[in-house]
């Protein structure tokens, strides 16, 4: 506060909570009845609250211009290098790694059951005779040894 | 207005800020916050006086 205040003033701080109703009871009541009779503090409390009046005023001002526009347009022309979408599209592959990682496990699993209950864990390989002669132990034969049949030694 | 009252009387009278929540937000005690605010509006009260005479 730059005027003179006597002595017995309330210290400015004051006058801003009073303003700002941080202050109550005895206490508010005590500032408004100096501020009543002291043409300083009198003044200053009606300077605070024009002031207030003034700055809330602001706070609901629009400025009616769209300042991204008027910043695009003086801005040089941007280069567009084509690593930027590359990136962004490994970017995006990634983010569905783990659904697709998920989907996997989950028709694993399905084949999986599919098998065992239907019964498709023992598999059956149909023999025919033909390829009976590729058996460790050809058609007819008792031993498994080549030493059986005279051909290994 | 230094900076330092300016952004506190900012907080307060456009953001609506109450006096703990600036004490928060600038890491300040409120007791700071009291004062800035105090000398901002005292300073900017001047300013405007001065203007109109």
């Amino acid at each position: 506060m730059k005027r003179d205040a006597p002595h017995d003033c309330p210290r400015i701080e004051a006058l801003s909570l009073l303003i700002d109703d941080e202050i109550s009871g005895s206490a508010r009541r005590d500032i408004e009845a100096h501020a009543a009779s002291c043409p300083i503090c009198g003044a200053t409390l009606r300077d605070f609250g024009e002031l207030r009046g003034t700055l809330g005023a602001l706070g609901r001002t629009s400025a009616g211009i769209d300042i991204a526009a008027l910043i695009d347009e003086r801005l040089p022309p941007r280069p567009a290098p084509a690593a930027r979408p590359a990136r962004r599209r490994r970017g995006w592959r990634w983010q569905l790694a783990p659904a697709g990682l998920a989907a996997a496990g989950v028709l694993a699993t399905g084949a999986y059951l599919g098998m065992v209950l239907g019964g498709g864990g023992a598999v059956t390989v149909a023999r025919t005779p033909a390829v009976a002669v590729f058996d460790a132990v050809p058609p007819g034969g008792l031993c498994v040894a080549p030493v059986c049949y005279g051909g290994g030694r | 207005l230094p900076a330092e009252q300016r952004q506190a009387i900012l907080l307060r009278e456009i953001e609506g800020l109450s006096y703990a929540e600036i004490s928060t937000v600038l890491d300040i005690h409120e007791g700071t916050v009291k004062s800035r605010i105090a000398r901002a509006r005292a300073a900017l009260a001047s300013a405007v006086r001065e203007s109109e005479s």
